[in-house]
């Protein structure tokens, strides 16, 4: 008889990918790189989009449009979540960037 | 990709022929001794006949292209096997020769019958739970 | 542009233009897969239950639905076993819309009345086990949210 249950699944482990933070980089014209502000830029750009898609597919749910249950729930979950984690990320910046500013003086 | 909601239409298909099914299991055995219908003859006894339907969703394939599939009555069918002939000269529906033709129903059969229709529902309702239950959880995702 | 990996709104069928998708946080990941399990046992559902509905219908094939994970090791040994199902239509215009999982025939419980091949006990505890399959990866993906959800808010809760 073949098997009633289904061969299990792989879990994969969660991992973080961000850019190497570093300092000032030049390229070979001379020009300036930044390699954490372009993360952080798309990073925000990363989170808004998230979030927009998570409205709309819940919007989509609503309306009758869409009907995936869990995928709707875990892309909003998903957009809290990145949507929080970058606003952290803005939190640090500008208490470090404080931080520097009284230093001056 | 397939939901919750087309699973619901699968297993509310297969209660209402399970339902179609337990009537006509009634019909037959209410009318187990009904030896004069309009059509003239006995009762004859009924079976319903199922068959493989599909639905079409507007936000997704349809079930057959997924491997699913509604179920749906194509027919009530007559079953075409001799009644029982019994010898009652006196009755007021026997033939020449003094029979009477009761019906092809036989109530051991329509019980058996009923039961095995009765399993089938409860077996649609407990899918009916399932997918509830699934969807549950999918509502927990993330809280 | 649509990472079509991770761009989850592409996966929907009634799916409109994607807003410019940057899908640049690799963030989640890991819960790619876990999404992907969680299609594949709703679909699974779907075919099981339809089984369960065609129990007194003449001629019917029970159809099941195995993992087609390139990653699940196990199922490359279980490919011989499967047999492709001819009532399965070919792929639909949308590639990301396809199911995980490749639909086959289970005629292992014999065939019965009117060439009905489907056994009502086999394929009551199939759906008992894809349930609690389901509900296991739900629990899952709602845990691995809760970390990152964790790292998110900076280890504050």
């Amino acid at each position: 008889m073949g098997p009633i249950d289904a061969p299990g699944i792989p879990l994969a482990q969660p991992h973080l990918q961000l850019g190497v933070a570093g300092s000032t980089n030049r390229t070979a014209e001379g020009t300036a790189v930044h390699p954490f502000a372009d993360m952080l830029e798309t990073a925000i750009a990363s989170a808004n989009n998230r979030s927009q898609t998570a409205q709309i597919q819940a919007e989509d749910f609503a309306a009758g449009r869409n009907e995936d249950i869990h995928g709707t729930m875990l892309a909003l979950s998903q957009a809290d979540i990145e949507l929080r984690f970058v606003g952290n990320i803005r939190n640090k910046i500008v208490d470090a960037f404080y931080e520097l500013w009284r230093m001056q003086i | 990709m397939l939901s919750v909601f087309s699973a619901l239409e699968v297993a509310a298909s297969g209660l209402s022929a399970q339902r179609v099914r337990m009537n006509t299991i009634a019909s037959n055995l209410a009318n187990a001794r009904t030896t004069r219908t309009e059509q003239g003859g006995p009762y004859r006894r009924q079976d319903p006949v199922f068959e493989v339907a599909n639905l079409e969703r507007a936000n997704g394939p349809s079930l057959l292209e997924r491997g699913a599939s509604l179920v749906r009555v194509r027919e009530i069918r007559e079953d075409t096997r001799p009644g029982v002939m019994s010898y009652e000269p006196s009755h007021p529906d026997a033939n020449p020769d003094g029979y009477v033709e009761y019906p092809n129903v036989n109530a051991v059969e329509e019980m058996v019958n009923m039961i095995t229709a009765s399993r089938a529902y409860e077996a649609g309702v407990t899918s009916i739970e399932t997918i509830k239950g699934m969807a549950r959880s999918a509502l927990d995702i993330g809280r | 542009m649509c990472v079509s990996g991770e761009c989850f709104v592409s996966r929907l069928y009634w799916h409109g233009p994607c807003k410019n998708w940057l899908a640049v946080s690799s963030l989640f990941s890991g819960l790619t897969p876990l999404q992907y399990a969680l299609d594949y046992h709703l679909e699974r559902h779907n075919v099981l239950s339809s089984n369960v509905a065609h129990v007194d219908t003449p001629g019917y094939r029970p159809n099941d639905l195995a993992r087609q994970d390139p990653v699940d090791f196990q199922n490359v040994l279980n490919v011989q076993m499967l047999r492709t199902n001819d009532m399965h239509v070919s792929a639909p215009a949308d590639a990301a819309a396809v199911t995980k999982g490749q639909l086959f025939e289970d005629l292992s419980a014999g065939v019965g009345q009117d060439g009905n091949y489907v056994s009502l006990d086999r394929e009551a505890a199939k759906v008992a086990a894809n349930q609690l399959r389901y509900d296991v990866v739900s629990a899952i993906v709602s845990a691995e949210l809760k970390q990152l959800s964790f790292a998110a808010n900076d280890g504050k809760g």
